[in-house]
């Protein structure tokens, strides 16, 4: 069984300026420094989350830039402890965050499977087992055997995306990025997310293309500001997210 | 781990010699500093060349653990913040990594060993206990650089200074004795017995007491602040970066 609780959970971002990481002004400010600048606010970029995700929830997260999405989906995957509140996980997170996976520009496609592969936890047997399936489900062809700096962006996704669905993960966490799919590969992501999905996971989902919401999540959480201002089945949420943001429709 | 092993292939993906470049750039130092010796100091080079050619292997060991472990998780930050990994495992890759490197220019050190007609006695084997710590070592002050280093961002330049006047002053490429009766200098200096717990085994000498005690003394103190750095600042390292 998987499941997160988030019980009253705040994340406050310290803003380290220039003057607050250096040595040399810690080192005045210890000795009474009146010059040292005051360390600045810190940003509130989660207050008092509550949220229950449960075996099967699909949680679609919508808001504004800045809104909180990337950071709550940080909290759910236990990057980020909270500043306050508490946050409890019980099941093998994945996450597909950005592009990056740790992997290396010059190294050809085939080798970045490995390098994603080992970072995200698997051993150099369930790589092997799975670089057949994950080349085919990326359909990158011939160009696996290319520097990954020769790949476009669309290609990069698919890659990345393959290697990060290959695992079995319980809990599974995507930000943004699959919407740089084409038409496609995303018809094909998809089957593949209902798949994930259904071996009874978690999925959360942080996306402004409502079709991919609409596509793969059934229950949305509409942010703003930090807090949590909406739950509730996907359509709904969109829909009070379009109407709080664009009164009058678009 | 085999992502350091990785990381050698990677590196020299586009070269033509590849790996060789490692042994080859160990090679062209000690081959210039022994004829630096030979000609302007007047050295017999065939005591000396082992003895440096040693001493710059396992300095640059240690050398490049401590200067990369310094940026390890400030250059790490998009990975950091994409998956949740244990931020320590980026330490033991590079410290992996530079370990493999040291193996490869170990062979010119052996070479040059065989070159001078020195054989390989049993006291090579202790090279083994040494090695062990010095990656204990390094390891330890690893974490604790990489952590501090991601809060104070000045200390990768102190360190790096720093250990351009260790170079300096720790006898690598000079031998203890020219101290004459300033010996405390290099006693006194950790890195001195870092290096003599694995130079002096190579050359067939056993290593003296006080290395051992020295070394296994800071390896323990080092492996204990590192463990207390790494729970305390785990999480908010992130807040850091």
């Amino acid at each position: 069984m998987a499941e997160i609780k988030i019980k009253n959970a705040s994340v406050h971002f310290p803003v380290y300026n220039d003057s607050i990481l250096s040595l040399r002004m810690a080192f005045l400010g210890l000795m009474g420094n009146k010059k040292v600048r005051p360390p600045l606010k810190p940003v509130k970029a989660l207050k008092s989350i509550n949220l229950h995700l449960k075996d099967g929830d699909r949680i679609g997260l919508i808001g504004l830039n800045g809104a909180g999405k990337s950071t709550l989906l940080r909290l759910m995957a236990g990057i980020y402890k909270p500043t306050s509140g508490f946050v409890e996980r019980r099941g093998k997170v994945g996450t597909l965050f950005d592009l990056y996976l740790g992997m290396d520009e010059e190294a050809p496609g085939y080798e970045n499977i490995f390098i994603a592969g080992t970072i995200l936890g698997l051993s150099p047997d369930q790589i092997s087992a799975a670089t057949n399936e994950i080349i085919e489900f990326s359909e990158l062809g011939e160009a696996i055997y290319r520097p990954l700096k020769t790949y476009s962006m669309g290609m990069r996704v698919r890659l990345a995306f393959s290697v990060a669905t290959s695992i079995h993960s319980e809990i599974m966490l995507v930000d943004e990025i699959i919407g740089v799919g084409d038409i496609k590969f995303l018809k094909k992501a998809g089957e593949r997310i209902e798949r994930v999905v259904s071996d009874a996971r978690v999925f959360v989902l942080a996306s402004h293309a409502e079709f991919v919401l609409k596509d793969f999540c059934r229950t949305g959480v509409v942010m703003e500001e930090g807090n949590i201002i909406f739950t509730g089945p996907i359509d709904e949420a969109i829909n009070f997210y379009n109407e709080r943001n664009l009164p009058g429709g678009v | 781990m085999s992502l350091g092993w990785n990381d050698i292939k990677s590196r020299y993906r586009r070269t033509v010699l590849g790996p060789f470049w490692i042994v080859l750039n160990t090679m062209i130092s000690i081959g210039f500093l022994g004829f630096v010796y030979k000609t302007i100091f007047k050295m017999a080079i065939g005591d000396f060349l082992p003895f440096i050619a040693a001493g710059i292997i396992i300095w640059n060991l240690i050398f490049a653990n401590i200067s990369e472990s310094c940026l390890a998780f400030i250059q790490q930050k998009y990975l950091l913040q994409g998956i949740p990994i244990r931020p320590e495992l980026i330490i033991v890759r590079l410290v992996f990594r530079n370990t493999i490197i040291f193996f490869h220019n170990l062979i010119v050190v052996i070479i040059i060993l065989f070159i001078f007609g020195y054989g390989l006695n049993l006291n090579f084997l202790l090279a083994i206990p040494g090695m062990i710590f010095i990656f204990i070592l390094s390891f330890s002050v690893g974490i604790i650089l990489a952590y501090l280093s991601a809060r104070f961002r000045d200390l990768p330049q102190m360190v790096s200074s720093l250990m351009g006047i260790m170079f300096l002053i720790t006898p690598i490429i000079w031998p203890k004795r020219l101290l004459g009766e300033n010996q405390i200098i290099a006693i006194i200096n950790p890195f001195t017995h870092m290096i003599t717990m694995i130079r002096e085994p190579l050359l067939g000498n056993p290593v003296p007491l006080l290395s051992w005690i020295v070394v296994i003394m800071i390896a323990f103190m080092m492996s204990m602040l590192a463990f207390v750095v790494s729970r305390s600042f785990r999480y908010r390292l992130m807040y850091w970066l």
